[in-house]
């Protein structure tokens, strides 16, 4: 077989070093719970370990704070009973640890938000290589938002986005016993690409045709009934956004010579007692998330439904019996499902 | 054959002592002439019959000539051609003929000897050998010493041969020709048996009879059989022994022609890339590394003309074409003071243009590239034109690679020389060239890059008086990069450059056993404005001016060889730089000033092997701003300021050099150590681009290089080559963030301790050779994750130190096949067929390895292989005389 240019796995041993903190959360001016992770590494590919027991205060710049509260081990709460964002004021988080030691953030101020304008879609199929080096048409949607950009000022913000999908499953009656149901799955994309918009007030003012997904319509059964696709949308600092830049250049490497030499990333969060920076971030952001969403008759050409296409004699899939049998995140009817 | 072998200047005098070998004498020939010149006589029969025929085109007459024999012996044959033409002849060796005047030969001792006088100076000379004379024949000899010259010169390509060996057996004397091919010595009126050796070519063995001070050309003929050339580079095994420098290697063309190419293409850069010391980042990369010195630290010159980038289709081609160079060479031991201004290596590449009496075609066709050059006198014994060009049409190829982004990418270029250069008189001459090349990369609709050179030079070179020789050249280089983003969001061109004014006064002086090398060399550093500018836009949407420098070396080196067993070549450098700042750079003006000793001496421990060292230092003003994987054609150059320290580095080399079997093997152990204060690294993440600040994302520190270097080398046989073997480390110290600034030594990126290569050259026959090429080289340093982590639903790696880990070691095996249709060299055209199979076991070399997270798959190892499939190629070259 040809191999020009090739990417393929191999086994590679690295160190494991273990007990690296990280914490990792945001904090914004929209009244929704805020989270906290706090966990330590274990080594390389294998999940990191909760650290409970931490106790967590998050201040602003008035004399207001509040308290996190740890409601699963490692992740931490924030409600908005106990503290709301509010534009223009600078937050900052303590973190005391069972051990006692002590980490800080530096104080952010949080921006005012940026709305989008639109967010919508376009399906289209286009060819890529198959396994054996021939083209195949394959069908996908892709996600674009528009974003007007505030005018020159002196505090420049740059934007984050992050996308999810949810989408409902209505099985089918297998038996004489056995009604429709209908589930509802999140999706909250396994995926590393890091979605930066770096504003650069001189250059533009309107960020238009923003990709923010784009994913092959496999399997259609996702498709049966509206796909969303929520997407939120973080006003960033310079500093928060250097430090995605840094994210987004070790988490996809991708070999070739435009690759960055790699390096371990800190972010914003340092330990009292001797400055040292630990991984992950605590961003202060200002937040707007938007949706939007497919139906059945948007997608063209007509796509096959696994479930819907079996005949009732057949063997059915269990899913297509029982939707909540389906691998995956199932949630609650979303209350926006009834709204748009 | 019209021209003659060995010219002698101003008095020439061909005599044939042995004047009838068994051979001659046995040949007989056929010939029908009507009116027909004699030129074309000789043509004839060389051609019919395994002679050559030497003669000056000035004596023969216009008149044609009319005669018939059949089967007569030669002598009788030429005593019939060349009857009522004022001419005569002698026959040497087994197949020569030397036509000349009558009166010179008969006037000639050999031609005394003939008839049974000889004089008595020549008496208990070895007649096997022709007779040279230097001076005016008439003047009575005198004793006391006479200056005199020779010029080295390869009989068909015209080009000058330097490193040629040159033996006077009288005096025990070897004298080596300088890069112009010259060598001077002080001989008294006399008769002395001459010896050169170059490899490649015939040894030369005259007996040289000095009447008065005067100048011999001296033309020397490449191996009889082309096919049996040696494959791999290198010095001849005398040179490298009688030389103090170290680590100096000459190339000629046909050695980098005849190596297993990529594609076919001969390559002058891939073919130092097998040499001890010299390695690589990988396919697809450009530039090399030179015992631990980074790509900038790399002198690249054509012409005089300073490449920053001399590489095409990110670095699977040089620049250089291989059809119109006449002589490559690279200092990677010590640097003579000559050169300067970067820290590893120096790699001078001249090319032809100095043909004034016959025109030569060459090109071809291969498996990704044309070629086509000339070379042709314009006025004859006046002025000459080179000029070639290559064009590339990659365009089918990529689509085999299974890659989506590759397949829809593109990759072209081209690049052409142009070279004029005229006699001034036969002490002088002057030469223009230009240099033009483009080249194009593009990776799907993501992003490309654009860069292209255009230079200019000029060369004037003048004797003055018998032991002086002046060089003058001026040249501008204009290198422009763009990196271009034709789709999305941020459609854009990101353009910087770098331009370089250079004029360099270089005086040779040759006094009795010292050759005494000085000058001044003055460059203009001006890297050319960093621009953005977004798509429809007229006007630059970002704009940083970069700062220039100048530079000014001047230097003063002697070689001079003390006695037969000890040589010594000692100078000094003294570089002044001085940077300009711009207004947008944080950087202030600054002066610096550096002196740089360069030492080296040989010391001849026996007939056969040698004891080097050497000890240089070298500043380097001008760097290369990279901190990606391998380098982009839009990385910027930046001079030395206030805020970037220039670069220096003391080299230190130790060898021991030794021949075996008559000089048929060759081998040496060099070791060497580097010491080198504020080379560059950069800070993690360092932002490099549209940055005033870049000196900030800088971080200056030490490096040192240490390294053992096993060469072995067989120069004849049916099965020639090399075989070589590098140990060496690299480490850097700079106060990394990622690592607390802690300061501690790391390897260099290009930290590869082993290095083995072997390169064979069978000749199966006349007509047809086989290579292979074999490398081993240790993986390259990777900073590689030690644990990984979340952030929301993002799996990120968290690296570890830099460098700290390696990719799978390197290896790859090349075979080629050539098959010559014309193996009889003076046939006018000859044409080659040349079958490579590159990485033969197809094994897939990793450029690198990078860890990603697919999907809901846990993060792991991944490797890129740039080639990891055998590649064939055939090419086609022709060349017309």
């Amino acid at each position: 077989m040809l191999c020009y240019g090739c990417v393929d796995p191999i086994s590679f041993e690295t160190g494991n070093e273990s007990g690296h903190m990280v914490i990792y959360g945001h904090f914004s001016q929209l009244p929704q719970d805020h989270f906290i992770d706090i966990t330590q590494t274990s080594g390389f590919g294998t999940p990191t370990v909760p650290v409970t027991g931490a106790c967590i205060k998050i201040s602003d710049n008035t004399g207001n704070s509040a308290d996190y509260q740890e409601i699963e081990t490692g992740k931490y709460l924030l409600t908005p009973d106990d503290l709301q964002g509010v534009p223009g004021r600078s937050y900052h988080i303590e973190i005391v640890l069972s051990d006692g030691r002590i980490y800080l953030s530096e104080p952010q101020v949080l921006p005012e938000p940026m709305e989008p304008d639109e967010i919508y879609f376009e399906i289209g199929s286009r060819q890529i290589v198959g396994g054996t080096g021939s083209l195949i048409d394959k069908t996908f949607v892709d996600v674009f938002i528009d974003t007007p950009l505030p005018e020159a000022s002196e505090e420049v913000n740059h934007l984050r986005w992050t996308v999810e999908e949810v989408y409902s499953l209505v099985d089918r009656s297998c038996g004489p016993f056995d009604t429709a149901e209908t589930c509802y799955f999140i999706d909250p994309i396994d995926e590393t690409e890091v979605l930066l918009f770096e504003n650069e007030s001189s250059v533009q003012n309107y960020v238009s045709r923003f990709t923010v997904r784009t994913r092959e319509l496999v399997p259609y059964d996702e498709f049966t009934a509206r796909h969303y696709f929520l997407v939120s949308q973080y006003t960033i600092s310079d500093e928060e956004l250097n430090y995605w830049k840094k994210i987004d250049a070790v988490a996809n490497q991708s070999g070739n010579l435009f690759d960055v030499q790699p390096a371990g990333v800190t972010g914003n969060i340092f330990r009292e007692e001797d400055g040292q920076a630990v991984l992950g971030y605590f961003g202060v952001n200002a937040k707007t998330t938007v949706r939007t969403f497919t139906t059945p008759f948007t997608i063209k050409p007509n796509p096959v439904f696994t479930c819907m296409d079996q005949s009732f004699f057949e063997n059915h899939l269990p899913e297509c019996c029982f939707c909540n049998t389906k691998e995956g995140i199932q949630i609650e009817r979303p209350d926006y499902w009834d709204e748009d | 054959m019209s021209n003659l072998k060995y010219t002698i200047l101003p008095a020439l005098l061909w005599v044939g002592l042995n004047t009838t070998s068994l051979h001659a004498q046995d040949l007989k020939i056929s010939g029908q002439f009507n009116d027909v010149g004699l030129r074309e006589v000789f043509r004839d029969l060389e051609r019919r019959y395994d002679i050559r025929v030497f003669y000056r085109d000035q004596w023969l007459p216009e008149a044609s000539i009319n005669h018939q024999f059949t089967q007569l012996p030669l002598d009788q044959a030429f005593q019939t051609i060349l009857e009522n033409t004022g001419l005569s002849f002698v026959l040497y060796g087994k197949d020569n003929v030397i036509v000349a005047e009558k009166s010179r030969i008969e006037s000639s001792g050999g031609s005394h000897y003939i008839f049974g006088r000889q004089p008595t100076d020549l008496q208990g000379i070895d007649t096997r050998f022709p007779i040279l004379a230097v001076g005016d024949s008439t003047t009575s000899s005198v004793p006391t010493a006479q200056q005199i010259t020779l010029y080295f010169k390869d009989e068909d390509e015209e080009s000058t041969l330097d490193g040629v060996i040159v033996y006077f057996e009288k005096y025990e004397r070897t004298i080596n020709s300088d890069i112009y091919g010259q060598v001077t010595t002080l001989l008294p009126a006399g008769v002395y048996q001459m010896e050169a050796r170059r490899v490649g070519y015939q040894p030369f063995i005259c007996n040289l009879r000095v009447y008065s001070p005067g100048e011999i050309e001296i033309k020397m003929s490449q191996e009889a059989i082309e096919l049996m050339e040696v494959v791999v580079s290198g010095e001849g095994p005398e040179q490298r022994l009688l030389n103090p420098q170290t680590g100096i290697v000459s190339l000629t063309p046909k050695q980098i022609k005849e190596m297993p190419s990529f594609l076919g293409e001969a390559d002058v850069i891939k073919t130092i890339q097998t040499l001890p010391g010299v390695t690589t980042i990988g396919e697809g990369a450009p530039g090399y590394f030179v015992r631990g010195g980074n790509i900038d630290q790399n002198l690249i010159l054509q012409d005089g003309v300073i490449f920053p980038n001399a590489s095409h289709a990110l670095g699977f081609f040089s620049m250089f074409n291989p059809d119109l160079i006449s002589q490559v060479q690279l200092f990677k031991g010590n640097i003579p003071a000559q050169y300067g201004g970067r820290l590893s290596s120096v790699l001078d590449v001249r090319l032809k243009g100095n043909n004034y009496t016959s025109t030569e075609i060459n090109g071809g066709v291969g498996t990704v590239m044309s070629k086509l050059s000339v070379e042709t006198p314009l006025i004859k014994d006046k002025v000459s034109l080179l000029a070639g060009g290559r064009v590339s049409y990659a365009d089918w190829i990529l689509p085999v690679i299974k890659i989506p982004e590759v397949q829809e990418s593109d990759a072209f270029f081209y690049d052409f020389n142009v070279k004029l250069s005229s006699k001034l008189s036969d002490k002088g001459s002057i030469a223009i060239g230009y240099f033009q090349s483009f080249d194009r990369v593009s990776f799907e609709e993501e992003a490309g890059f654009e860069w292209s050179n255009k230079n200019i030079s000029f060369d004037w070179t003048q004797e003055i008086g018998q032991t002086i020789q002046s060089q003058l050249e001026a040249s501008k280089g204009d290198m422009d990069n763009l990196n271009f983003d034709p789709s999305g969001l941020s459609v854009s061109e990101l353009k910087n450059g770098l331009e370089i004014y250079k004029v360099k006064e270089n005086i040779n002086v040759q006094r009795g056993n010292h050759q005494l090398i000085l000058g001044g060399e003055w460059i203009n550093y001006r890297p050319k404005d960093e621009t953005l500018r977004s798509a429809g836009s007229q006007n630059f949407d970002e704009q940083v001016s970069k700062g220039s420098g100048r530079e000014l070396g001047v230097y003063l080196n002697d070689s001079w060889e003390v006695n037969e067993n000890l040589a010594l070549s000692a100078g000094l450098r003294v570089s002044i730089f001085w940077s300009e700042s711009s207004e947008d750079l944080v950087s202030q003006d600054e002066q610096y000033t550096n002196l740089e000793p360069r030492v080296s001496f040989r010391y001849g421990i026996s007939q056969s092997s040698a004891v080097k060292i050497s000890y240089n230092r070298i500043s380097q003003y001008l760097h290369l701003l990279s901190n990606t994987t391998g380098v982009l054609p839009v990385d910027q150059w930046i001079t030395s300021n206030s805020g970037i320290k220039p670069s220096i580095s003391n080299n230190f080399s130790i060898g021991y050099f030794r021949n075996f079997r008559q000089d048929t093997w060759e081998s040496s152990v060099e070791l060497f150590f580097r010491r080198m204060t504020d080379i560059i690294e950069f800070k993690d993440f360092a932002d490099l681009i549209l940055n005033p600040q870049v000196e900030n994302e800088i971080l200056q520190g030490d490096g040192r290089a240490h390294g053992v270097e096993f060469f072995l080398k067989r120069h004849s046989g049916k099965v020639r080559g090399n075989l070589s073997y590098t140990f060496s480390r690299t480490f850097v110290k700079v106060p990394l963030e990622s690592e607390k600034f802690s300061s501690e030594w790391f390897p260099a990126k290009f930290d590869r301790p082993h290095n083995f290569n072997l390169v064979m050259d069978w000749t199966i026959n006349r007509r047809s050779r086989f290579g292979l090429v074999f490398n081993f080289t240790s993986g390259r340093p990777i900073t590689a994750p030690v644990s990984s982590y979340n952030l929301g639903n993002i799996v990120v790696p968290h690296y570890g130190n830099r460098n700290e880990f390696r990719i799978p070691n390197y290896h790859r095996l090349d075979l080629s096949y050539t098959y010559k249709r014309n193996a009889v060299k003076r046939k006018r055209y000859q044409d080659s067929i040349t079958f490579s199979l590159y990485n033969v076991y197809g094994r897939r070399n990793a450029f690198s390895v990078f860890f990603r997270k697919e999907n809901n798959q846990p993060a792991k190892a991944y490797r890129l292989s740039v080639l990891g499939s055998v590649f064939p190629s055939v090419t086609y070259t022709f060349t017309f005389k």
